[in-house]
């Protein structure tokens, strides 16, 4: 009788002892993100346009975004930002000017608990809005 | 007399509601301005392009954006993050390691020391940002974060020196690039 009790309190013991003791990531890196690559991550999810139609892009980013079986969530056309959601996954679109005759656009994605950062992902991002861009350069002549 | 019970269980609820509702608006305890670390001043008129530079760093920090109303100078962003250091492939490794230490039988304990590094930690990351132009003639912009985790507010001073440090930066390269 002696020994199951002795067991059950090792138990409890250790589970109070055990509780909380996930190695947590430091809470500046889990707001932040830091530590992360962010040149090679930057460089992928962000393309130039040879374009001042921000307006435009911004249009070609939502068709894309609906293409690609994104929900529109959110989109602000003087802040230039665009939001998409599907099940497990949400995605950032925002268009920039860069100088006077050029858009900078940039896309992050997260999936489940994690940034999505395969570059794969953004590629075919990006090569589905430079095939809605193009059209709609052509649609617009 | 049962009759009466159900009636008076409900005024005795809407009692305990009453009691509780002026509260609901009171800053937190120990709280009335926002504390220095959460705001900081722009040399700059204009509103909309640090609000965008606020954008483009919450999407370089993994935010998702919320809520955008420039007009207003509000944004709001959120992520999910598993603040558990082990990555999902190692949490299963440990996993796998607990399962035998608990099919060990005098092990088990043992796997109950190790079971907490192998669960998932979900926190939910929230940015709200404000922008407003103050000084003479709007020269300036004021911008306030806060970020909160689980909604629980985030005090530590040194995020939101990290974060407008790196604000500071974008803006600045912003300026010289255009």
């Amino acid at each position: 009788m002696k020994r199951p009790l002795a067991a059950l309190g090792i138990w409890v013991a250790l589970s109070l002892v055990s509780a909380g003791c996930a190695p947590l990531v430091p809470i500046s890196q889990r707001v932040l993100d830091s530590g992360k690559e962010t040149l090679r991550l930057r460089s992928m999810q962000t393309r130039l346009f040879e374009t001042a139609d921000r307006e435009g892009a911004l249009r070609d980013v939502v068709a894309t975004l609906r293409d690609l079986d994104f929900t529109i969530t959110k989109a602000d056309a003087v802040l230039g930002v665009v939001s998409g959601a599907k099940p497990g996954m949400r995605i950032t679109v925002t268009v920039a000017p860069r100088g006077e005759r050029r858009l900078i656009v940039r896309a992050n994605a997260e999936q489940g608990m994690a940034p999505v950062e395969e570059p794969e992902a953004y590629q075919r991002f990006f090569a589905a809005l430079e095939k809605a861009m193009f059209l709609t350069a052509h649609q617009a002549d | 007399m049962t009759r009466l019970a159900f009636p008076l269980a409900l005024l005795l609820l809407v009692a305990g509601c009453v009691a509780t509702a002026p509260r609901l608006m009171e800053p937190p305890a120990g709280k009335g301005m926002r504390p220095e670390h959460q705001t900081r001043l722009y040399e700059t008129p204009d509103e909309g392009r640090v609000l965008l530079a606020c954008a483009t760093l919450l999407q370089a920090m993994g935010f998702q954006v919320d809520e955008a109303a420039s007009a207003l100078g509000v944004l709001s962003a959120s992520k999910t993050r598993d603040a558990n250091r082990l990555t999902p492939g190692e949490q299963t490794a440990v996993n796998v390691v607990s399962l035998g230490l608990l099919l060990g039988g005098y092990t088990a304990p043992l796997a109950l020391l190790l079971m907490p590094a192998g669960t998932p930690q979900p926190r939910n990351i929230a940015a709200g940002i404000t922008t407003r132009k103050v000084g003479q003639g709007g020269s300036r912009v004021s911008v306030g974060v806060v970020f909160k985790e689980n909604s629980a507010e985030i005090a530590d001073p040194a995020v939101y020196r990290e974060f407008f440090e790196q604000l500071s930066k974008a803006l600045f390269l912003e300026v010289h690039d255009s």
